[in-house]
């Protein structure tokens, strides 16, 4: 099988990797950029754990080939606080409790970073939507759904 | 005395690091030189092994080895009994089988694994379980519960005569006797089906044998490190200082990560100290759906024999209950469901027969609920047939036979999972009802919204449900508590964490003992090297026996702190309070030191102390309930339902909860969402559907739907607090309850929104297409 | 007999051809070892369960025109394979001039997973719970297909085989769909029925257009398509033509309805029964069929 090099700039970073053609994504910012705050649910594009930005945009990092990241940029949720400062969402999560085992949370903060950065008021259903894919066990939503609002009058 | 920290809505601890991606789970630990295991599974539910052969697997380049159950020799053992039947049950019948490490003879149910390979990658490993050979004989499978017990079926287990794999009745009163008096008695077949925990983190174990120091260190998702410890220092042959186990942030338990001793929990150590090398094992979803262990699966024949007035007399079901292709949890999830088939009612005459039964199905352990929803699910539906057929109102049925403030303690005389007759320990519960219909405002949607909505061509139902929960169950957990030079203070306790706020409702335990911020206690659960002895995180318990050894342990504490500081203040201890960190004077608040410096003197490096006198100010502690807490709740709910789709629109959605003292509003509640969320997936989502081989058709979550931000309502939180006696805190535990009543409350709601049918829901869980059948049948049989 | 799934990916070779030349010679010299690769959301999931082992994921999604999305007011809408759902969606002038192809798309699965599907693919997975491609249909979509030969046009009506069965012959890729201009006054509507509210394939999708036509005896064309309840997306045309030809009322719609849902073969499987499918093959036709009608009165 071959391999190939990749160029992508995670969080701000230049990265320079060489990636098997079956190493998706997910697996190289898991395994070889040690990028863990991505989590691994359903390896199928189900659950959303592992969705990150790729060029700006929500992707579940689990369908998307590392190859195919060439030349691209990439937000995990290690790249959505600043220096000092969390973001607005990730401090809404924990004024409004959305956060509860916390696996699921990652996915939940790019989804709701990326709504938030392309709708800053969404009402409550176009949160729902934007979640869907999202899969959340503990709690049930309500809170997560707080959270984006909240975060949408902080930002 | 009012408290500062207890029952406040406090910002959780552990956040910061859950938020950045900085949380350790199990799949984040790396380490040089690890290993990578994948496992062979049977697709077939039900076969006898004939032939392996690894060789071609071995010799793929990467794989370090290969191991079936020849390989393991002596080794090859099946897990230990986890739960015995209670001693205190006469005449129960119970056959101990347990899950064995990998298939020897035969396969008893699809997923159970067969090979584990070794390799230096995941992806290798997962190419070299193709490699293996593997000849199987399919044999009937054993899948339905009736038939399993039939003359002729198959066994599951070969050396029994039938498929029970255990029997017991428990009876109070004279149910015969009052069934004779009664008006009314109601008999119905109700069903209730098996569903997934879905945790979003998959299970999964790191295990590193170093064989220079002779240790063994194991990450595992388990909600019990420290029995995984125990147990596996006895199976490999080493001292239980030899292994550490750690379960680091967990993605999720609700019961299965309870399991003890999955195959692959007792395999990987195993293979790391054959190997010496670091293993990590990470459960992929597919293997989730097959291999973790899953619950309901129960069916009932049940009577409920009534006076005129709606008033119980007597209960008497018999039921089967699934336990899947082995019995290591014992009876404790029948023995739940048996001491919540009579609610929160106060009924004198009741008898419960179950047989529990062997089936060539995943293993059934206690999955969030754990018996209880199943209980309420068959008492409440038959006081709603009851108040049909009575002609009373639901509500009110409910309100005459409700257990009384006076009686409590309550003697309920069933034995429950802690193997006594259950006692519950206090409640009040209508006033908790009451709150739900005022919330909901039931008699205003009744008399007047329900009724122009109708008008209005809407099919739109109401429901309310009263539950119990039996929690906070022993036998015992610890903790130490110990106030650091820096002024903080470090916990360690061994229960184990999954989500449920552990870090900042066992910070506040302290912080109310030893007034310090929330922030300043740092809490460590679940690494074994921290804290010696617990069981683990179940039956929702962690705030209540956790929470009450730490409120004992920073209670010695305080006690401590108090102590040298009257010497150094040279004030009298009732003249000292514990504030901001400090110890100071009440009326004279600047004659004060730290905590830190008290802790620093309390801990000498010459001179002498007096005799008796034991370092730092530190304490460990253990609580062990009597028995179990109860706490009560219920749940309304208003629905709408489009008669056309079947498809069902939750309109409002209100608890009450009565859990004791509540430690923290912000975590509690989102107990019960969580729960609720659960509940309406096992209501009407979710479901495993084996077909008659044994086959799981929908071990995916694009088959098998868990509910999304789509599917979840707002919901209303009321809380009641009848403190629990049993305990300093006056804890309950709320775990679970989100989850218990929400099947019998779609289904109550669901028949009332169809008042035009006569419709009877006798099973859970539903689907709109389930519902939609239903009806079907509904209008052929008018 | 054994579960054989690669939760990490089976091993397969990437390939990423410079022109839809070179893609289409690959293509052709690896018949049945090498496959057109697009967003991945369908093949990834076949592969980690074992039903197809790939040799060579061939990416066209950076060939010719793939990720163009052009709206020509002559001409109308043609979309590339890359084109992504969430552009669709986007898209001014989609949702200007096609706004069913827009519903259908918001229908599909998560925002995360639209980031990565694409129609196209969604109509090359041929898969009969399509949701996007209904709308293709009504609009009287055409694919362009690029071939060892150069390039052909191919009518989506008759593209369909069978589940996970096209026309496509080894070394053809699909580079665009192509959409008439709309018909003048048109409305259209996409009902999806899934287990929940969103997210889930659809159990039932019903798509359906209407326009003024005068050369008709009703005055109206409604055109119907129905996803998940045959093998492949189905038209409906007795449906069609029944309301070409009677005054539209709601009787006569929930005629056409039941002709729909007679027209229909769904199957048991463990997302839904044949029954309920039929069935809310009626209802949803009649309420697409009268919602339609009422932005057209």
């Amino acid at each position: 099988m071959a391999f190939h090099k990749v160029n992508v700039t995670i969080n701000g970073e230049m990265e320079q990797v060489v990636v098997p053609s079956n190493m998706t994504l997910m697996r190289m910012l898991r395994e070889i950029l040690a990028f863990t705050g991505t989590k691994n649910g359903c390896s199928a594009g189900e659950c959303g754990a592992c969705t990150v930005l790729l060029n700006g945009e929500p992707v579940n990092s689990c369908m998307v080939l590392a190859v195919e990241c060439d030349g691209t940029e990439i937000i995990t949720v290690e790249g959505l606080a600043g220096d000092k400062q969390l973001d607005p969402i990730q401090e809404a999560m924990i004024q409004e409790g959305g956060v509860q085992c916390g696996f699921c949370t990652p996915g939940i903060l790019i989804s709701s970073y990326a709504l938030l950065k392309r709708n800053p008021n969404p009402s409550e259903d176009e949160i729902r939507e934007a979640l869907v894919g999202n899969l959340c066990r503990c709690t049930g939503y309500v809170r997560i759904i707080e959270s984006v609002k909240e975060a949408a009058k902080r930002s | 005395m009012t408290k500062k920290f207890i029952g406040k809505r406090v910002k959780r601890n552990e956040d910061p690091r859950l938020l950045t991606g900085q949380a350790l789970f199990v799949d984040d630990v790396e380490i040089p030189g690890m290993l990578h295991a994948a496992f062979l599974r049977s697709d077939y539910a039900h076969a006898r092994l004939l032939s392996i052969d690894v060789s071609a697997a071995r010799q793929r380049p990467g794989v370090v080895a290969v191991f079936t159950a020849e390989d393991m020799g002596e080794d090859w053992q099946p897990g230990p009994p986890l739960v015995s039947p209670p001693p205190t049950a006469k005449d129960v019948i119970f056959h101990s089988r347990r899950q064995v490490p990998l298939v020897k003879d035969k396969v008893r149910h699809a997923g159970e694994a067969i090979a584990v390979v070794i390799a230096e990658s995941r992806y290798i490993a997962e190419d070299a379980v193709e490699d293996i050979l593997v000849e199987l004989e399919p044999l009937e499978a054993v899948s339905d519960l009736e038939k399993s017990l039939q003359e002729g079926s198959t066994l599951v287990h070969d050396d029994l005569e039938s498929n029970l794999a255990a029997h017991l009745i428990q009876k109070k009163g004279d149910y015969e006797a009052a069934r004779e008096k009664a008006d009314l008695v109601i008999t119905r077949r109700i069903v209730t089906d098996r569903g997934a925990a879905a945790a979003m983190e998959n299970r999964g174990i790191v295990a590193h044998w170093d064989e220079k120091s002779q240790h063994l260190t194991v990450w595992d998702t388990t909600q019990a490190p420290i029995p995984i410890r125990n147990g596996l220092a006895a199976r490999l042959g080493l001292s239980a200082n030899q292994v550490r186990v750690i379960a680091p942030f967990v993605g999720g338990g609700f019961g299965p990560k309870m399991m003890m001793f999955y195959p692959e929990e007792m395999l990987i150590p195993w293979a790391s100290m054959k190997l010496s090398r670091p293993i990590k094992w990470i459960e992929d979803r597919r293997e989730n759906f097959y291999a973790t262990t899953q619950e309901r699966g129960q069916n009932h024949d049940v009577e409920l024999a009534l006076s005129r007035d709606g008033h119980i007399l007597g209960l008497k079901d018999v039921f089967l209950h699934d336990t899947g292709a082995y019995d290591p949890y014992g009876l404790t999830i029948p023995l739940n469901t048996q001491c919540h088939l009579m609610g929160p009612y106060d009924i004198e005459n009741f008898t419960s027969e179950v047989s529990v039964v062997f089936t060539n199905k995943t293993l059934v352990t206690p999955v969030r609920g754990a018996g209880r929803p199943q209980g309420i699910f068959i008492i409440e539906r038959l006081l709603d047939i009851a108040a049909k057929e009575l002609g009373i109102d639901q509500v009110e049925i409910r309100k005459r036979n409700l257990i009384p403030p006076e009686a409590f303690p309550y003697e309920h005389k069933i034995i429950d999972q802690a193997f006594a007759p259950l006692v519950l320990d206090s409640g009040n519960y209508w006033p908790v009802m009451k709150k739900a219909l005022d919330m909901i405002g039931y008699d205003q949607f009744v008399k007047e919204e329900q009724p122009r909505l109708r008008a209005e061509g809407k099919y739109v139902g109401i429901g309310i449900t009263p539950f119990i929960e039996s929690t906070g169950v022993g036998p015992y957990e610890g903790a130490r508590v110990t106030v650091e030079a820096s002024g903080k203070v470090f916990v360690a306790t061994g229960v184990g964490t999954q989500g449920q706020g552990h870090f900042t409702t066992f910070a506040q335990i302290v912080a109310e003992q030893l007034g310090v911020a929330v922030s300043d206690v740092r809490i460590v659960t679940g690494d074994t090297t921290e804290f010696h002895w617990g069981t683990g995180t179940f039956a929702s318990r962690g705030a209540v026996v956790a929470g009450n050894a730490i409120h004992a342990s920073a209670s010695i504490v305080r006690q401590k702190v108090l102590k040298l500081a009257c010497k150094i203040l040279e004030t009298p201890e009732e003249e000292l309070e514990l504030e901001c960190g400090l110890v100071r004077v009440a009326d004279t608040p600047h004659k004060s030191i730290s905590l830190g410096e008290l802790a620093l003197l309390a801990n000498p490096l010459r001179g002498a102390v007096e005799p008796g006198t034991e370092p730092g100010l530190e304490a460990t502690a253990y609580f062990g309930p009597q028995y179990g807490a109860t706490a009560f709740g219920t749940h309304a709910m208003i629905i709408e339902i489009d008669p056309e789709t079947m498809m069902i629109a939750i309109k409002r959605y209100i608890t009450v909860e009565d859990c004791g003292t509540v430690l923290n509003p912000l975590i509690l509640e989102g107990q019960i969402h969580g729960g609720v969320s659960m509940g309406i997936g096992n209501a009407y989502y979710e479901k495993l559907h084996f077909d008659e081989n044994g086959q799981l058709l929908n071990a995916s979550f694009a088959d098998y739907l868990i509910p999304s931000a789509t599917e979840m309502p707002r919901i209303e939180v009321g809380h009641v607090e009848t403190t629990s006696p049993l305990n300093e805190l006056g804890t309950k535990g709320v775990g679970e309850a989100g989850t218990i009543p929400v099947p019998a409350l779609f289904s109550q709601a669901i028949e009332n929104a169809l008042y035009n049918r006569e419709l009877e829901i006798l099973e859970t869980p539903l689907s709109p297409n389930r519902l939609f059948e239903l009806l079907v049948n509904e209008e052929k049989s008018r | 007999m054994t579960i054989n799934t690669h939760p990490t990916l089976p091993e397969f070779e990437y390939v990423r051809p410079e022109t839809l030349a070179e893609a289409s010679e690959f293509l052709t010299r690896y018949p049945g070892e090498a496959r057109p690769f697009l967003g991945g959301t369908d093949i990834f999931v076949r592969m980690r369960d074992g039903l197809i082992t790939p040799n060579f994921l061939v990416d066209v999604k950076k060939l010719d025109g793939t990720n163009d999305l052009r709206f020509e007011p002559q001409a109308g809408l043609t979309l590339g394979a890359a084109v992504n759902m969430n552009r669709v969606i986007a898209s001014r002038e989609v949702q200007a001039h096609y706004p069913l192809l827009a519903e259908a798309c918001r229908s599909v699965a998560s925002y995360q997973l639209r980031t990565r599907a694409t129609v196209v693919g969604n109509i090359c997975n041929a898969s009969p719970a399509g949701d996007t491609i209904g709308a293709c249909l009504v609009f009287n979509g055409v694919l362009h297909i690029h071939e060892v030969n150069g390039l052909r046009q191919e009518p989506l009506a008759e593209f369909f085989l069978g589940p996970g069965k096209t026309t496509l012959k080894p070394g053809d890729i699909v580079t665009a769909i192509h959409l008439p201009l709309p018909p003048k006054g048109c409305a259209g509507v996409y009902l999806k029925l899934g287990r929940n509210k969103l997210s889930d394939l659809s159990l039932v999708g019903v798509t359906a257009l209407g326009h003024p036509d005068p050369s008709l005896p009703s005055g109206y064309r409604f055109r119907l398509a129905l996803a998940s309840v045959a093998p492949v997306p189905l038209v409906p045309t007795q449906a069609e033509t029944y309301l070409a030809n009677q005054p539209i009322t709601p009787e006569t719609i929930r005629e056409a309805a039941h002709l729909a849902a007679e027209a229909c073969a769904p199957i048991d499987d463990l997302r839904g029964s044949a029954r309920y499918r039929k069935e809310m093959v009626r209802n949803l036709s009649a309420k697409a069929l009268s919602e339609v009608w009422e932005k057209l009165k």
